[in-house]
Formats: C-alpha cells, sequence, structure tokens
C-alpha cells in the first residue's frame, strides 16, 4: 500500500516545453492566471576565462514544479481553520468548503505552489489528480511530458529507483517541509549559485 | 502590496490596543498583585472615570481592528472555525489572544466602574488583561516569522511590533488623558516616554529594515518572485518618524516653557500633529512589510 505519494523529476531531461504545465491547467479547468504545475526556467552565467581561453559558462535549465505533498505540511500546520489536510496515501488536499480565504498558507509554503482561485474564493493546489491516480492511471502531467521527465509513485520506491535529492537550486531547503519529492539534477545545477543564476520567467510562473 | 491594506489596517491598531494597555495599566495592576501594599487607595471619582476611558479606548481599538480583518478573508462566515488549530497555527492563537484581551478588558471596564469592595479582583483581571496582550503582540509576531519567509523570519519582526504597539500607544494615552483630564503629571511621563521610543523606532528601521536597512537580510534561494518594494516607503518612514520625533521634542521643549511661564496648553497640539505623523509612518512601514512578500499569481 503506498503510505506517501511522491513526484519525481528528471531536470536533465527536461526540456521547457510546459506541456505538463498546460496539461494540469487542462485537467483541472484552471482559469487564466492560475497555474498548480509550473516550469521555472532558470538562467545564468556567461563566459569565464581559463588560463588564456574565454570558455562559456552558461546555466539553463528548466524545473517543473507542484505541490509536493510534503511529509511535514507546513501549509497544513499553519493554516487556522484545518482546511488543508493529508490523506493516508500522503496527498495533501485543500478542502475549498471550509478554507476561509486567509491566504496565509500561501505565505507558509516555501514552494509557493498555494494559489488563489478567484472561482471558489480559496486557495487551491494540486490535488496529485488523486481520481486519476486511484483508479490506476497517472496524473495528468506525468502522462503529458514528451520527454518522460516526470514520474510518480511511492516515495520510497521512487527514491530505490531515482535516488535521495530532492533540491536543487533555486528550490527552499527541504527540511522545511520534507517534501515528497525525488529529483535527477540537470548537470548546471550544481554551479546555478555560484553562477548567479535566477529564474528567468517569473512573470510565468 | 495595496490589498494587504485590511492586514496592514489590523496589525497595526490591535499593536495600539496593546500599547495603550501595556503604558496605561499593565505595570501598575502586574505591581499592584505582586505587591499588594502598593496597590494605593481606591480612586477617585476622576479617575475612575479616565480609567473607564481608558479602558473602553483599548477595547474599541481591539474591536476595530477584528471588524476589519473581516475584509481580508474571502469567505467571512466561516470565520467561526478560526480557533479550529490552536495546536499548530499561530493565526489561530493570534485570535484566541485578541479575544481574550478583549474580553479580560471588557471584565476590567465592568469592574472598575461597579468599584467592588476589593480592588484585588480587579488588579488581577487587569493583570491578566495585560498577559493576554503581550501573548496576542507574541502570536501576531510569531506568525509571520515563517522559515519559509526569510524576509519576515528576523528580528526585525518582532522588535518593529513591540515598537509600533509601545510608540503610538504612548502617545495615544498622553493624548487621551490630556483631552479628558488635562494637567495630570503622567502626561508628562508618557511625553518623555515618547521621545526614545520614536526615536528607536526610526534606529530600528534604518538598521534592521530587511531588503532596505544597513543591515539588511540576504535572501537564499527561492521559488517566490523578487519583492518589489518601492525605496520611497522607506524613505518615507523615516522622514514622517523624524518629523514626529522632532514635534514630540518640540513639546517637550514647550511643556517645559509653558510651566515656567504659567501660560495656555500648545503642548498637546504638538503632540498630536506628532502622533498622526508615527501612524502615518506606521502604515508606510507595513505596506513596505507586506510587500516584502510577494504572492506569487493573482
Ligand atoms: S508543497 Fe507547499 S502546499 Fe504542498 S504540501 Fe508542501 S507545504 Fe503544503
Ligand atoms: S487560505 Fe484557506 S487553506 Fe490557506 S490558511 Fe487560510 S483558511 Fe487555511
Amino acid at each position: 500500500m503506498v503510505t506517501q505519494y511522491a513526484f519525481f523529476f528528471n531536470a536533465a531531461a527536461c526540456s521547457g516545453c510546459k506541456a505538463c504545465q498546460m496539461a494540469c491547467k487542462d485537467r483541472n479547468n484552471l482559469e487564466p492566471g492560475l497555474l498548480w504545475r509550473r516550469v521555472y526556467e532558470v538562467a545564468g552565467g556567461g563566459w569565464e576565462k581559463k588560463g588564456e581561453v574565454w570558455v562559456p559558462s552558461v546555466v539553463a535549465y528548466n524545473i517543473s514544479m507542484a505541490c509536493n505533498h510534503c511529509e511535514k505540511p507546513v501549509c497544513g500546520l499553519s493554516c487556522p481553520v484545518k482546511a488543508i489536510w493529508k490523506r493516508e496515501d500522503g496527498i495533501v488536499f485543500v478542502d475549498t468548503d471550509r478554507c476561509i480565504g486567509c491566504r496565509y498558507c500561501e505565505w507558509a509554503c516555501p514552494y509557493t505552489a498555494l494559489r488563489f482561485n478567484a472561482t471558489t474564493n480559496t486557495v487551491s493546489k494540486c490535488d496529485f489528480c488523486f481520481e486519476a491516480v486511484d483508479a490506476g492511471g497517472p496524473p495528468a502531467c506525468v502522462a503529458a511530458c514528451p520527454q518522460r521527465a516526470l514520474d510518480f509513485g511511492d516515495l520510497a520506491e521512487l527514491r530505490k529507483k531515482y535516488g535521495e535529492t530532492r533540491q536543487i537550486f533555486p528550490l527552499p531547503d527541504p527540511s522545511l517541509t520534507d517534501p515528497a519529492l525525488v529529483i535527477k539534477p540537470h548537470r548546471d545545477a550544481a554551479r546555478a549559485a555560484e553562477r548567479a543564476a535566477e529564474v528567468a520567467n517569473w512573470e510565468e510562473v | 502590496m495595496l490589498k494587504e491594506w485590511p492586514l496592514v489596517a489590523f496589525t497595526i491598531v490591535g499593536q495600539m490596543a496593546v500599547g495603550v494597555y501595556l503604558t496605561a495599566f499593565f505595570p501598575w495592576a502586574l505591581l499592584a498583585v505582586v505587591f499588594p501594599a502598593s496597590a494605593g487607595p481606591p480612586p477617585d471619582g476622576a479617575t475612575q472615570g479616565l480609567r473607564i476611558a481608558l479602558l473602553a479606548l483599548v477595547f474599541a481599538l481591539l474591536a476595530a481592528a477584528a471588524l476589519v480583518s473581516f475584509f481580508h478573508l474571502h469567505h467571512p462566515f466561516r470565520a467561526r472555525y478560526v480557533l479550529s488549530n490552536l495546536r499548530s497555527s499561530w493565526l489561530s492563537r493570534e485570535i484566541l489572544f485578541e479575544l481574550g484581551f478583549m474580553a479580560f478588558v471588557a471584565l476590567g471596564v465592568f469592574l472598575t466602574w461597579r468599584q467592588p469592595t476589593g480592588v484585588g479582583l480587579l488588579n488581577a483581571v487587569l493583570a491578566l488583561a495585560g498577559l493576554m496582550g503581550i501573548m496576542f503582540l507574541v502570536s501576531m509576531s510569531k506568525l509571520y516569522m515563517l522559515p519559509a519567509a526569510p524576509a519576515w523570519n528576523h528580528a526585525y519582526t518582532p522588535l518593529s511590533f513591540i515598537m509600533t504597539a509601545l510608540a503610538l500607544g504612548a502617545m495615544a494615552t498622553a493624548l487621551l488623558i490630556d483631552i479628558l483630564a488635562g494637567g495630570r503629571q503622567i502626561f508628562g511621563y508618557l511625553l518623555l516616554l515618547s521621545f526614545p521610543l520614536v526615536g528607536a523606532k526610526i534606529i530600528f528601521s534604518l538598521f534592521l529594515t530587511p531588503g532596505h536597512g544597513i543591515y539588511g537580510s540576504r535572501s537564499g534561494p527561492s521559488l517566490r518572485p523578487p519583492a518589489e518594494t518601492p525605496r520611497l516607503l522607506h524613505l518615507g518612514r523615516l522622514t514622517l518618524l523624524t518629523a514626529g520625533l522632532v514635534l514630540i521634542g518640540a513639546a517637550i521643549i514647550a511643556r517645559d516653557v509653558e510651566f515656567r511661564a504659567a501660560t495656555g496648553s500648545g503642548v498637546s497640539g504638538l503632540l498630536a500633529v506628532a502622533f498622526v505623523l508615527v501612524l502615518a509612518s506606521e502604515v508606510a512601514g507595513r505596506f513596505l512589510f507586506y510587500g516584502l512578500l510577494t504572492r506569487p499569481g493573482r
């Protein structure tokens, strides 16, 4: 039995096509401006001198990120009305019939996974496509990725398959929430901070 | 940033209520509970009226803060659930302490008005109200000190909230006392107290304001878009605070001169203008505070 559903993201394989983002919007019928999964374009670097030679030091990769259904969901711990709850299989849900729309959880989540939904006047976020998953299928984002850069499953299984990494630049310190996330880093990620890389598409995400 | 106006109003007015209470009642009530001999004789009619007015002001400020906080909820009718998560949510705790503070202040008004034979019960209620007020301030600070929000998870947050409470509280108390019962010595003490409080506020803001202060906090890697708080807000806040400080200084000097010359009072006028300036600086500072943490999306 699954005790903690999780996402896997392969940053080395992601081309930044945003099919996952659009599949999520489509499946959940999200209004313009509301994104439950977002693709961050990380860019930086330029040229650096090695001996007498100038070589490119460009950093460029993408991170596809939704709610990480954290093992320590600080969103729910901070919600005053207990509108955020965790199912036995680890999926974290927002109860839109209970949420008062105070938007405090938006500040508490370091992944900015909670987004205000003007239709329900509550916060909203990825629900792991629980209906599809309960029926034995994959979440829409995983199914849509042409690069097979996304996967899902039990956190312990994903760790066995892909390793233990759960943070690359500029993701926050994972000890804050214990995200149910496994990442295969892009080769540029290790030097992104020292090359002053930044998210290049803030307007979009 | 501007859409956070209900939170700006709630925090400033709530903190001012705590400040009025802490400067006008809490130390004396606590002293009377711990050392009953220091309680002194029961108050005369005028002092009793003044106490009721000050307590009523605290209650009114708290009620106004509570009312305005509803404007920040998108489902205000569900607010009845807000105490559900006292175990882990500082937001639930903040509301609990605000309600507790209001309840004890209301009881304080009742007991002051009815004047029971012994003042022990009244002092105990007033001391408890003060503790609730302090916890209200503590929980208000804690709820913003989120590990996910480095700009707020900083000594600046509690320091600035405490200084706002004390500076606005001392000035508001002095003004009310002057309006209702001019000539009291306590007015002079509160006027003198306002000067270092506003001065300290200027120093904290200058040095510690996240993103703007001389010792600004460095932001780490983040998925939150960078803050776009206009520098003008910081400069405007400092200017208003400095102008307020100058006027308080002028009021202190004017009071000294008036005492010697035994003329009428322009002191409270100066203090009133200083109060408005300091209040305006708080509004600018609080918008800046909320602007530090952007909300991606809508
Ligand atoms: S990613 Fe954010 S919203 Fe999702 S469970 Fe973790 S803390 Fe909560
Ligand atoms: S916005 Fe809703 S889910 Fe988030 S903290 Fe407020 S009540 Fe809880």
